[in-house]
């Protein structure tokens, strides 16, 4: 296990993941840092106890989301993401637009990725939370069950539904015959 | 064989790589003789990188990096000055207790550092240069008066100790107690210690891991730790507690020092 040093190696080098996926859940830039930084804090904390880091990175968001719920709770009310919010978002994304050199390539990830974030931004929380997870975190079911805090079977059928959901709002982009055909 | 009604319900865990072999070959199978089929199992699978993609492109600030490096930071000096200043015979005495046993800070035993932690650092980094990681208590000595730790070290461990047959009662004037536990596979006797006073505010530990001849014991919320081997107390570390906690403890492990006895 894992020494102080440890940490900032093993850890910090998630932040990326964190950041964004932070930026998901709090909708606002100032929340997300305030969010990754607590994060990380409380992370910093319980690290010389971990007997065993199996995976750092769904360790971490773990600790986020208990801290994000724990933020909620603090606040009484639920924040889902609003417009305003989600144009930071876009704002922290824009930054970083022009790193893929290849312009054909660069297109159509950014219309596909655009496209599938307005269709996220329309979901219920739980679900856009879930699409996050499974998709662009790759987290296995288990890992999203753990992070999470619910039910494995929970995990696969709000999945499920999220992730029909999203393909339906992509309609315009599916290929001949569409993403209705097989329903 | 399946259809497309079927691989429409089974075509995420199919992108999630949750299915065994035989669904996947019969998935296979249906995407290379299907072409809708086909066609949308390469959009999701275009979707998923597309989105994989934008994630990659986000940083977290630099401002943000640096703030948790420097607060981190500020954390471990704000430690590691405090034990400078602490210095105390007991807290040494602890720390040396399992310095001078052999084997344990091997790699694995580095799970149980708390505060101490940040001594244990710069103490892993001397004893590499002074070698005392065997049981040479005049270089430990040495390199914690070079360190200018101010300490008293004490030439004594509890590796030869026995506390079985210890008082509870007496043990509990002291604030701790130290029971005795028996494996009921093994019939093995261990032991194991509880901190009982509302001033460390540590509450009776739960026990973490039996196997054979070792007994892991940590609280609840795993600021302490206390590690036997051969029913003997090897190892008590803690961590998070404030500093008058903290010499309370020492105070308390010396004590049980003390009321250790040789087993022979």
């Amino acid at each position: 296990m894992a020494s102080r040093a440890d940490f900032e190696r093993q850890a910090l080098k998630h932040i990326d993941q964190l950041y964004y996926a932070a930026l998901r859940i709090a909708g606002d830039l100032g929340d997300a840092e305030d969010l990754v930084q607590e994060t990380y804090l409380k992370a910093y904390k319980a690290w010389p106890n971990m007997v065993e880091i199996r995976d750092c990175k769904a360790w971490l968001f773990k600790i986020m989301i208990n801290a994000w719920n724990n933020e909620r709770l603090r606040r009484s009310k639920e924040i889902y993401l609003s417009e305003g919010e989600n144009s930071e978002l876009a704002l922290a994304e824009s930054g970083h637009a022009s790193r893929n050199s290849n312009p054909e390539a660069q297109t159509e990830i950014r219309l596909l990725a655009e496209a599938a974030e307005r269709a996220l931004r329309e979901m219920p929380e739980e679900l856009r939370v879930l699409i996050h997870f499974a998709d662009i975190e790759g987290f296995s079911y288990k890992e999203i069950s753990d992070i999470l805090s619910i039910p494995m079977g929970t995990v696969m059928s709000r999945l499920f539904r999220a992730r029909n959901l999203l393909e339906k709002s992509m309609a315009s982009f599916y290929p001949n015959p569409g993403p209705g055909s097989h329903d | 064989m399946i259809d497309c009604a079927d691989l429409n319900e089974k075509l995420y865990l199919y992108l999630d790589s949750a299915i065994g072999k035989e669904l996947k070959e019969e998935i296979e199978s249906h995407l290379a003789s299907c072409e809708d089929c086909r066609g949308r199992f390469e959009f999701l699978h275009r979707l998923r990188n597309s989105m994989r993609g934008r994630a990659s492109s986000i940083s977290a600030p630099q401002h943000l990096k640096e703030e948790i490096l420097f607060e981190i930071k500020r954390r471990r000096m704000a430690k590691a000055r405090k034990f400078a200043a602490f210095g105390g015979l007991g807290a040494v005495a602890l720390l040396l207790l399992s310095l001078a046993l052999p084997g344990l800070f091997k790699p694995h035993m580095k799970t149980s550092l708390g505060d101490f932690g940040v001594l244990y650092d710069s103490y892993i980094q001397g004893a590499l240069k002074a070698d005392f990681l065997s049981q040479d208590v005049d270089k430990a000595e040495a390199w914690f008066r070079e360190k200018q730790f101010a300490v008293t070290l004490p030439r004594a461990s509890l590796a030869g100790y026995d506390l079985t047959g210890v008082s509870l009662r007496e043990v509990a004037k002291r604030h701790s107690a130290v029971s005795l536990y028996e494996d009921q596979k093994s019939k093995e006797k261990l032991a194991y210690i509880a901190f009982k006073d509302k001033k460390l505010n540590i509450n009776f530990p739960r026990m973490e891991a039996v196997s054979g001849k070792y007994l892991f014991v940590t609280r609840h919320d795993l600021h302490s730790f206390v590690f036997w081997r051969d029913g003997a107390l090897v190892n008590i570390l803690i961590s998070d507690d404030p500093e008058e906690n903290l010499l309370e403890y020492a105070r308390i492990c010396v004590k049980l020092i003390d009321v250790g006895k040789p087993s022979k």
